[in-house]
């Protein structure tokens, strides 16, 4: 008697090797979209949260455990913030203040970056390892000469003053990004145009420009988003209601009568309406920022 | 390369490049105008504003009480009071005005200053002395235990550099009607406090005896001073009193189970919302409490919250006291101007018509008890009823006191959150303690 014993056809070795590749690619994009959901849900979690706070009905806010849903909508903490604080000025205040530094601060390192990177002159390198090391810098040890230096000069409670100071400190570092970007523009782009008889200034302006206005843009934003989150500065140098910036209106707020107790649905309102303009300046310069970081990135 | 680089360097010349930068700074220099630049520029001396304005920084919520008082002041001075909105912590407090004191300048010639940063400003020479400022009859309107205070906290070698315009004590707030539901009397001593606690606490429903705002920085040390005040012990020492105090709370939270574990992360908004989401039966709160508690019309009424004497540990009922307060700086721009101001502002006249408006400038004074006596004010029965039964505990100074209170906070954290034993914590901030003091 003969038994037949029921076997499972055996898959040529090429279908298996496909078969365990394709399972493998497979659950390589799984755990990659997990990962990229994870991230965006550590990133996104606290804007979520402080938006929910601020449209939250107060009595929800500290629920134990916390209430991740409002049971109704409310902009009860917006009009009270703009009631508590002078809403509008802080946030001209601001925008001043941030556009300024960021303007101001591209412009002067532009000039700068250019400078060292394409001029030769005595005491270059040595400006450039300054620059570097002034980074290092902790922001409290140049806080009193500073105050004493601007008190001096009247800068203090004004927008220029304020412009002046938050620019030179971003100066050094928006050099470092540009020198390194103009230096990998091939010089010969700005021979040809010399040979072909622009002066300095119609190179820099018409050739060099154009090819280093994604940097610029980027550093301008980074700039930008930088001065607009500062609050030690604007909190040491700005006093008046007409140069406060919304930051150190974000640490003037109280509930009604009481230094004690932080108003977080107030809170959490001025911090949406402080987060707003960086998306909507990010989110539209986007493709440039993109552009910049990643010429910035190759060598 | 080397081609590269001579006809960039061709483009623009070291003597072109040196020309055009110094061409740039004549015109600057010249478009500044003559005299103007160095009258005004970074070479003129510290500037002091010689003029009739007294720039006086307190914050916003308090100004309108300020405002009302102040056309008076500048009819009969002839002085303008410009007000500027004040920072609100004491931390706010040290970063906006250090660098300023530091380099010898002022932007303000009068503040409303946090105990948190007081005694930094103090130390350091930054505030002008009070006694020779401030009129004796002035003086003799505090109390002897706000004298205590004065002596105790704002003052160095006996002699005063802030006056206090806002009264901060941890008052014993009850909620009578939910004691009365469940035939309770409202405890009187630690003892009670756990037994009544023990008999409302219904952890499952997060129903509570008792709890507070322990949250780092500053809030634990507040409870913990409390507690220490009512063992007599000293909280900076971390005496035997010390360590009594952190063991009843450990054992409120841990053994006995009366007082939430999440308090640890709770600021005194969310102890607030606790109370009045009628979820704790009794707790030690700030004065402040009860504006917001008012002002919560949908839940307050009187009868439901009464405030008794804290109960009373091993040294009696206790509490300690503290609050804002007014000074000078010492490199005010106009310091006579700043002078007649905290003087009109302090006067037994004017201040119970801010403490009337304000409970911000509301401290115990006799004018202002005897103004504000018929007002029916809670705030001001509380008053009267912890002056008269001594409950108020000076605030423990120490010269470094942010710093301080932070080796509290830290070391009740860690054995609180059962990181380090009780002997561990006491021995450790003993010799933090002795740092700060090195």
């Amino acid at each position: 008697m003969t038994t037949q014993t029921a076997t499972r056809p055996q898959l040529p070795l090429v279908v298996q090797t496909r078969r365990s590749k394709w399972l493998g690619q497979y659950v390589q994009t799984v755990l990659m979209y997990l990962s990229f959901a994870i991230f965006v849900f550590i990133v996104c979690a606290p804007f979520y949260f402080i938006l929910v706070s601020s449209v939250m009905p107060k009595d929800e806010l500290f629920e134990v455990p916390p209430n991740y849903w409002p049971s109704e909508v409310t902009f009860e903490s917006y009009s009270q913030m703009a009631e508590g604080v002078p809403f509008v000025a802080y946030f001209r205040n601001s925008l001043v203040f941030a556009t300024g530094s960021s303007a101001l601060s591209v412009i002067a390192a532009g000039m700068a970056a250019y400078a060292l990177a394409r001029i030769r002159f005595p005491g270059s390198n040595v400006i450039y390892i300054a620059l570097i090391l002034s980074v290092a810098l902790p922001q409290i040890a140049v806080l009193v000469p500073m105050f004493q230096t601007f008190q001096a000069a009247r800068l203090v409670n004004t927008h220029h003053g304020l412009i002046i100071m938050m620019s030179s400190l971003m100066l050094p570092f928006t050099i470092m990004t540009l020198v390194s970007f103009i230096k990998q523009i091939p010089a010969e782009i700005e021979e040809a145009a010399y040979i072909d008889g622009a002066n300095t200034l119609q190179i820099i302006l018409r050739v060099v420009l154009p090819l280093i206005r994604p940097a610029l843009f980027t550093m301008f934003l980074i700039n930008f988003i930088i001065s607009w989150n500062e609050l030690l500065y604007p909190l040491v140098f700005a006093h008046h209601e007409s140069v406060k910036t919304l930051s150190v209106g974000l640490t003037e707020l109280t509930d009604p009568g009481s230094t004690y107790t932080k108003p977080w649905d107030m809170m959490s309102a001025m911090s949406v309406t402080m987060i707003i303009p960086v998306l909507l300046i990010i989110l539209f310069g986007q493709r440039m920022i993109i552009a910049g970081l990643a010429r910035g990135a190759v060598k | 390369m080397k081609k590269e680089k001579q006809i960039v360097q061709k483009g623009l010349s070291r003597r072109t490049f040196l020309k055009g930068t110094a061409g740039s700074i004549a015109a600057a220099l010249a478009s500044s105008g003559p005299g103007k630049f160095l009258t005004q520029g970074i070479y003129a001396p510290a500037l002091i504003q010689q003029n009739n304005t007294v720039v006086f920084a307190i914050q916003e919520f308090a100004q309108p009480a300020i405002q009302s008082v102040l056309e008076k002041f500048e009819s009969d001075t002839g002085l303008t009071v410009q007000l500027e909105g004040g920072p609100v912590s004491g931390n706010d407090m040290l970063t906006r005005y250090s660098p300023q004191f530091a380099s010898g300048t002022s932007s303000v010639d009068l503040f409303s200053d946090a105990d948190d940063s007081s005694p930094t400003f103090m130390r350091a020479g930054w505030v002008m002395p009070l006694d020779e400022i401030i009129p004796q009859e002035t003086w003799d309107d505090f109390p002897p235990s706000m004298q205590d205070h004065i002596r105790g906290f704002l003052s160095i070698d006996d002699v005063p550099y802030r006056i206090p315009h806002e009264f901060a004590v941890g008052y014993f707030f009850n909620r009578q009607d939910l004691l009365d539901e469940k035939g309770l009397a409202i405890p009187t001593t630690w003892e009670e406090l756990v037994e009544v606690g023990k008999e409302v606490t219904d952890a499952e429903n997060d129903i509570w005896g008792t709890t507070d705002a322990l949250i780092k920085p500053a809030l634990l040390y507040v409870y913990v001073a409390y507690l220490t005040a009512q063992t007599g012990g000293k909280v900076f020492d971390f005496d035997e009193g010390t360590g009594e105090a952190l063991q009843f709370l450990y054992d409120m939270i841990h053994t006995h189970k009366i007082f939430p574990e999440t308090a640890l992360n709770q600021d005194y908004t969310a102890q607030n919302e606790l109370y009045m989401g009628d979820k704790v039966y009794f707790m030690r709160q700030w004065p402040f409490f009860q504006g917001v508690a008012e002002g919560n019309a949908e839940w307050y009424a009187p009868e439901k919250m009464v405030i008794s004497l804290p109960p009373a540990g091993p040294a009696g009922s206790k509490s300690w006291i503290g609050g804002w307060g007014f000074s000078i700086p010492t490199y005010a721009p106009n310091p006579d101007g700043a002078k007649a101001l905290i003087q009109y502002l302090t006067s037994p006249e004017v201040a119970p018509v801010l403490a009337e408006q304000q409970g911000f400038l509301l401290t115990p004074r006799y004018s202002i008890l005897d103004a504000l006596k018929d007002s029916g004010d809670e705030l001001i029965a509380a008053m009267g009823l912890y002056a008269e039964n001594n409950v108020f505990a000076p605030r423990a100074f120490h010269p470094r006191v942010a710093e301080a209170q932070t080796v509290v906070d830290d070391m009740a954290s860690l054995f609180l959150t059962k990181q380090a034993t009780l002997s561990e914590v006491l021995e450790q901030g003993k010799e933090l303690i002795a740092a700060l003091d090195e």
